[in-house]
């Protein structure tokens, strides 16, 4: 079967490498390289690993070829500045269940009756771990604390693709795209406007979901600790500022002193120049430790960044993984193709209303469904699909302290000290892991 | 009188609903049955101003209520009809008048006529041809006279009154029959799990009070028919957006004008109903398209007189109960439904519902059939009401604001699509089964709101149209000589009935 | 004008009726509130009969069976229960199909092509064996024989799960015996008069007809088919779907066991309809499921009885007759609907108890603390709604693939079958795709066993099967079957383990 990808992205190679895993494809990219070059950190959600299983990417190998951190969870914060501010976004659960009892809700009714000063996060192993910089792979055994979160991952892009490149040379290369014949059995679009794609019976869009798009303020930034990369989401702290803001901290040695080309590049891929900012805040060592890959041209549309949550990775794996679910057969696409694309936009909006729940947070918005069912009855709305856990969204709420407005009829048949030593003996428990780890 | 015989009724709600049931039933039913209404002390009755149609003169008359005795204690005044200001254009004004209007020639409805002759523009505005119109435009009111052929001896009017002082006036009547009168909150009530009837309805801190029928007056609450017995609504929303109201009250109109007026604003209307102390002021609108505040201030703003209180808003659904009565419990007034009252219906609605009672008044049997038929005249009633009101919207050119657009281009329900279809193409209209809106009605605001027929019945080529003209030049003459005769509102009202 | 009542704190839940669906709630909730907080009562009249007899399940249950901590033995005691690997289908599709739908996967993937491309190309190089004899469940149920999934080597396992027969009247009498035991109260009595608390109407108290008041805040109707509260008095609108189902009566009875038990059920099509066939440790639960429109009730009886060989003498229970349907809104001001007063669906997927033990759940998750619950009422039932959805295209898919020739069967050709259905299968006759959500029952292998089983053989497979050839699938899906034989062959016997487990009754 011959596949022609059209773009020369990061969406093209993470599609090709996980095409190679079939050696009888003929996999062939068409498009410019581009001339420059520009490393990217991103984030990526848990969801990351389903693309891993079906790239048939080993764990161990991704680690030791692809710069990149595990994430536990995000940061986020109301004002950039304000380090002290402890509002998480972890994929994680918290706490354990005390029966038919849900651990936020217990922790609702001791937050209710002022019986606990402490703030929500502490209760995430991933949290505890984040904040000390410490990680440890997570456990498959459900009776393992260490099976009460996942990890996403912080990944530097550049050296991805040329992982990607490098671990699929079968795949060929096309300085142009081709005029689009019956040559190629299957067309998969990385890069062009769906409007401006000349579509042919067997191709397959690479689909702007045609939801609503985020139009908030918002800082997204992943920054050098002492202990490592720390992702941070946070509302930007110039109001002036126009849509969003990525701040990269970390910035290859060949472009750090050369403020012009960076904006150069930056101007390249945003159509209002002024929307992102490139800073650098490390030294040329840190960097050079940082880096060791050479970069290569990177071109994930740059809206997709827009968004607090998820990232050009992640919208690149729903889609993969969607298009290898729905896998496009010789002949009658048509049904399939609009069943792949309702699902896949399904699933990007699932990621979305994500998105708006945060905005809502910070908005203090009244009216989001969510955030009322959570108040009313301490409930996540389970949609299908969801590509969020709930466990993740009620730490969140709750480390806003939003918390629900009544005490679940579980709690109320415990007593105060029941609860607090439950919360105790977790806590205890939790610290102690994150010591040893 | 057999054992079957219905003995004791229990009316929950003492509105202008509940006393007008209480009164009609206390006339009618004989002794051995044990009427007892039951109200609350904290809740008040909806009412303010309220307007009124002709056919309460027939309520009225069965109680044998006297017209002036009644206008004086309720500070009534008199009604010839309603004008609409503003809705099929801005700045453009009609009268729907009660009554005649001109006179058939050769057997052909009036308006034939007249279009054909408007048409070519050889005929005034369609008021001119009517009395109540051009009564009301001229501020003048009587009662009919003796006058042989004259449109003086058949003027069709109605009341515009306090709706409180109203209900208290029907209270006295009743407990006078023999109503018992309890003041009380209503706390909850049993059904009958076999049966599904209502056994009892109980009050805070009493014992239950069981009646072999009960009548659901309690408004919007339903509380009998809705809240414990869960028949369902159905929601007319998307033909009649509007879901608010702003009522208020101002000082008196002088002269006062013996019809309401109802102006249409940006995302609703406005009504104005002269009493003799005051007038009922009050602006409905859909809180969808305007914000509470800025239809509180348009309001305000639209007064002809300075306001006397703070305005009040009120809340409603417009539809209706998926059933009127239901095993032993029947709806009257707003809990068997909401229109809003561009056609002063409401007060009509409940004393239909009263007669129609009447007349299938039932047996401790309960017989379905009965039900079924009161509730098919009931929807019948309320969904042909629906439509003349819904014309209002629909029959308009406007496009200045998002409301009105909706409104021009909402889809219809099929019996006025029908309706207007048949209108549009031959100036026909087609009154069903005794609907409440006689065609001259529907004439009236049809022609008023600017829709224009293509055509008109092809027999008025019968007569020339020298003559046709000879015909409406007299009715034009003898309707302005019958205005020029009649007193003015304010002079026959202090003559025979000042409160 | 709405009126804005004060919170009220639940503090008495009343359950409605003891069948099956009021003791299975009765016990969940009694396991998750402790009586001195919230007081359970369940009303019930030894008057009033159950419906439920020989009851099939799907691996469900036991989720719910562990929430409750019950030891399986004992329940497998007390309940008459065998165990069940799926359901035999015979004459559906047509008069001589015979497949079945296990609880578990088909066959074995490889390199992430799924086992039904491998198996279509294997047909290609000349496989004559149809679908449904690649899953461990079913080679095991046909031969009698069972085990636990952990005794399975990994390949075979294909998510491998099992369920049970039981007696559902002797369910509710072990679930009832349970609660009592933790606190909950029943009250004997039938329901005479029904109280709303006004304004906002929410029921208050049940008058019963020995002068008893049962009062409470929240309220459970478990009654049945007569919906006492959520159709008498709340009205909650009935979603009817006998235009899709059209079978509206069925008649079951007993029958003594003449083998030893089988660990599957049995639905067996008939020219209007179908028989069930549930094995419980001595006897078996049998019945005819048919639509009166095409059968007489005396035809159906005749029938039934002549397809068991039993005696007229046998205990006959019916016809009973249905609507196939669900509840617009199974919550309604403070009233849930559990169980038949829900909906109800004919069993032929063994979804009763699945419906009953999915509301129990959601409850438990929603359970509010007081009177102010509109949205997570309104959740609740969003996610009702979708549970019946799903499963009634399950079931309207064996009706309607068909290629039989009576006259019920013809008709159920023509049914303008749901949108989501209707996509479902054109695409998987077109590609070979099945679509999947995330929530609901029945996933992938359920849909392939009844598609394949009833004949409908997609027309493509997967470019990346191409990977191999068809005689390379061929040998490979052999190399699987070989595996499976030897592993069933190694298994012991149905009722090796019931003597095991220590609940056959000699």
């Amino acid at each position: 079967m011959k596949i022609l990808i059209l773009g020369n992205n990061l969406a093209a190679w993470m599609t090709a490498k996980a095409l190679s895993v079939y050696s009888h494809f003929e996999v062939t990219i068409a498009g410019k390289k581009s001339s420059n070059n520009l490393p990217a950190i991103q984030s990526a959600l848990p969801y990351f690993d389903e693309y891993l299983k079906l790239a048939q990417i080993p764990k161990n190998e991704f680690t030791q070829q692809v710069i990149n951190q595990p994430l536990l969870a995000h940061q986020v914060m109301t004002n950039i500045n304000n380090a002290s501010q402890q509002h998480w976004f972890a994929f994680s659960e918290y706490g354990a269940p005390l029966g038919p009892l849900e651990f936020h809700q217990a922790f609702a009714r001791l937050k209710h009756n002022r019986w606990v000063k402490d703030d929500f996060c502490n209760y995430s192993l991933a949290v505890l771990q984040a904040k000390h910089g410490k990680y440890q792979v997570s456990s498959k055994n459900p009776n393992s604390a260490y099976s009460t979160y996942v990890n996403g991952y912080i990944i530097d892009t550049a050296s991805f693709i040329h992982y990607l490149q490098m671990s699929c040379p079968k795949v060929k290369q096309l300085d142009a795209i081709p005029p689009l014949t019956a040559a190629h059995d299957l067309i998969i679009n990385c890069s062009i406007a769906p409007s401006k794609m000349p579509l042919t019976a067997n191709s397959i869009s690479w689909l702007e979901p045609s939801c609503q798009k985020f139009t908030g303020q918002y800082h997204k930034t992943i920054e050098m600790t002492a202990h490592g990369l720390l992702s941070k989401l946070a509302l930007p702290d110039n109001k002036n500022m126009s849509q969003c803001q990525l701040t990269l901290n970390h910035l290859p040695d060949a472009l750090s002193d050369d403020q012009t080309a960076i904006n150069r590049i930056v101007a390249q891929y945003t159509q209002q120049a002024s929307d992102i900012r490139v800073s650098k805040q490390l030294t040329p060592a840190e960097n050079q430790a940082f880096y060791r890959a050479s970069h290569i041209a990177f071109d994930v549309q740059w809206q997709q960044l827009k968004s607090w949550s998820y990232s050009a990775i992640d919208t690149i794996s729903v889609f993969i993984v969607n298009l290898f679910e729905h896998f496009p057969r010789r002949n009658d696409n048509q049904k399939l193709n609009s069943i792949f694309t309702e699902h896949y936009t399904k699933q990007i909006q699932s990621l979305q209303r994500y998105d708006q729940l945060l905005h809502a947070i910070f908005s203090k918005e009244t009216n989001n469904n969510s955030i009322n069912l959570f108040k009313e009855s301490g409930r996540i709305l389970q949609l299908d699909p969801d590509l969020i856990k709930p466990d993740w969204i009620i730490g969140l709420l709750m480390s806003f302290d939003i918390i629900p407005a009544k005490c679940s009829p579980y709690a109320n048949q415990l007593t105060e000290a029941q609860l607090v030593s439950h919360c105790e003996k977790i806590k205890s428990v939790f610290n102690q892991k994150v010591k040893n780890i | 009188m057999t054992d079957n015989n219905i003995t004791s009724i229990l009316i929950v709600g003492g509105g202008t609903a509940g006393w007008m049931t209480a009164a009609g039933l206390s006339r009618f039913i004989a002794k051995g049955c044990q009427i007892t209404l039951v109200e609350s002390a904290h809740i008040g009755s909806i009412g303010v101003g309220e307007a009124t149609i002709p056919q309460i003169q027939v309520f009225n008359k069965t109680l044998g209520i006297n017209e002036n005795d009644f206008i004086k204690k309720t500070q009534g005044t008199f009604k010839l009809g309603i004008e609409f200001v503003n809705w099929g254009q801005l700045n453009d004004s009609y009268i729907h008048g009660f009554g005649h209007l001109g006179q058939d020639m050769s057997a052909l409805p009036f308006h034939h006529y007249w279009w054909k002759m408007r048409k070519q523009n050889k005929a005034e505005p369609l008021k001119d041809y009517a009395l109540n119109c051009c009564a009301a435009y001229q501020n003048k009111f009587m009662r009919s006279i003796d006058a042989g052929n004259s449109p003086l001896s058949n003027i069709v009017y109605a009341y515009q009154f306090d709706a409180g002082l109203y209900a208290q006036y029907l209270k006295d009547y009743a407990i006078g029959l023999g109503v018992q009168h309890l003041i009380a909150d209503i706390d909850s009530a049993s059904v009958n799990a076999q049966t599904g009837a209502i056994e009892s309805v109980s009050l805070k801190d009493s014992t239950p009070l069981s009646a072999d029928l009960f009548i659901d007056c309690s408004g919007m609450r339903a509380l009998l028919l809705e809240k414990t017995l869960n028949i369902g609504y159905e929601n007319w929303q998307h033909w009649l957006p509007t879901d608010s109201a702003w009522a208020v009250p101002s000082e008196k109109l002088n002269p006062l004008p013996p019809y309401t007026r109802s102006t249409a604003h940006s995302a609703g209307w406005q009504w104005r109903i002269p009493l003799q102390h005051r007038t009922g002021n009050g602006h409905v609108f859909s809180s969808a398209y305007m914000a509470e505040n800025t239809a509180r201030d348009i309001l305000l703003s639209n007064l002809d007189t300075p306001a006397i209180n703070d305005p009040k808003l009120i809340k409603f659904t417009t539809g209706k109960r998926k059933s009127f009565w239901h095993k032993n419990c029947v709806a009257i007034g707003l809990s068997s439904g909401f229109m809003e009252p561009l056609e002063s219906t409401s007060i009509h609605l409940v004393q239909s519902a009263i007669a129609r009672l009447m007349a299938l008044f039932p047996d401790k049997n309960f017989n379905q059939a009965n039900i079924d038929e009161f509730n098919r005249q009931t929807h019948f009633e309320y969904d042909s009401i629906r439509d003349f009101i819904i014309l209002h919207y629909k029959a308009t050119q406007r496009e200045d604001s998002k409301f009105w657009r909706y409104c021009k281009n909402m889809s219809v329900p099929d019996s006025l699509a029908e309706k207007l279809e048949l209108f549009k193409a031959s100036a026909h209209v087609m009154r069903y089964n005794n609907e409440l809106f006689n065609e001259n009605s529907w004439i009236e605001v049809l022609f008023g709101q600017n829709i224009e027929p293509e055509s008109y019945h092809p027999l008025t080529n019968m007569m020339s149209e020298q003559e046709i003209q000879q015909n409406l030049l007299n009715i034009r003459n003898v309707v302005q000589q019958c205005v020029d005769y009649m007193p003015s509102h304010n002079e026959f009202i202090h003559h025979h009935c000042k409160a | 004008m709405q009126s804005v009542s004060r919170p009220k704190l639940i503090k008495n839940i009343v359950i409605l009726g003891g069948g099956t669906a009021g003791w299975m709630t009765a016990a969940a909730l009694s396991k998750a509130l402790k009586p001195d907080n919230i007081q359970i009562k369940l009303v019930e009249s030894e008057q009033i009969g159950t419906v439920g007899v020989g009851e099939a399940t799907i691996p469900h249950i036991r989720t719910f069976n562990s929430l409750l901590g019950i030891s399986e033995s004992e329940f497998m005691q007390a309940t008459e229960a065998t165990f069940k690997l799926g359901i035999q289908f015979k004459g559906w599709g047509n008069k001589d199909s015979d497949y079945f739908h296990p609880f578990s996967d088909f066959g074995e993937a490889y390199q992430q092509i799924n086992f039904q491309n491998l198996y279509l190309k294997a047909k290609q190089a000349g496989l004559k064996l149809p679908f449904d004899n690649f899953s461990t469940a079913i080679a095991a149920s046909r031969e009698k024989k069972f085990c636990f999934a952990q005794n399975l080597p990994p390949p075979l396992l294909n998510n491998y799960s099992y369920a049970y027969h039981l007696n559902a009247t002797a369910y509710a009498r072990f679930l009832r015996q349970y609660s009592e035991q933790r606190g909950v109260k029943r009250v004997e009595g039938k329901v005479t008069a029904i109280k709303t608390k006004l304004p906002d109407g929410d029921i208050c108290s049940l008058t019963l007809d020995n002068g008893k008041t049962v009062a409470g805040e929240l309220f459970i109707d478990c009654s049945g088919f007569r919906a006492l509260l959520i159709g008498q008095l709340l009205k909650s609108d009935y979603q009817d779907w006998s235009h899709w189902l059209k079978c509206d009566s069925a008649i079951a009875i007993q029958s003594p066991l003449h083998s030893s038990p089988h660990p599957y059920t049995q639905a067996i099509a008939h020219q209007a309809g179908w028989y069930w066939h549930i094995p419980l440790q001595t006897r078996c639960g049998n019945g005819i499921v048919y639509s009166s429109q095409y059968l007489s009730d005396q035809q159906a009886l005749v029938q039934l009885q002549a397809k068991i060989g039993l005696s007229k003498n046998a205990r006959i229970n019916g016809p009973i007759r249905f609507r196939p349907g669900v509840r617009q809104r199974a919550w309604v001001k403070n009233c849930i609907a559990i169980g038949l007063s829900s909906g109800f669906l004919e069993p032929l997927e063994s979804t009763s108890i699945h419906l009953i033990q999915a509301s129990i759940f959601k409850l438990i998750e929603l359970m509010p603390a007081d009177n102010q619950f509109a949205l997570a009422r309104a959740e609740y039932n969003r996610l009702i709604n979708y549970e019946y959805n799903t499963v009634r295209d399950f079931i309207i898919l064996h009706y309607y693939l068909n290629q039989r020739k009576e006259a019920f069967w013809q008709d159920c050709q023509s049914i303008d079958i749901p949108d989501s259905l209707k996509h479902k299968i054109e695409t998987f006759k077109l590609t070979g795709i099945l679509t999947e959500n995330q929530q609901g029952l029945f996933f992938k292998p359920s849909w392939q066993s009844v598609l394949f089983g009833q004949g409908l053989t997609p027309k493509q497979t997967d470019p990346r099967a191409d990977l191999m050839t068809n005689q390379q699938a061929l040998d490979f899906v052999l190399r699987y079957l070989d595996k499976q034989d030897e592993t069933v062959r190694q298994m012991p016997g149905h009722d090796c383990w019931l003597n095991q487990i220590g609940v056959m009754r000699q």
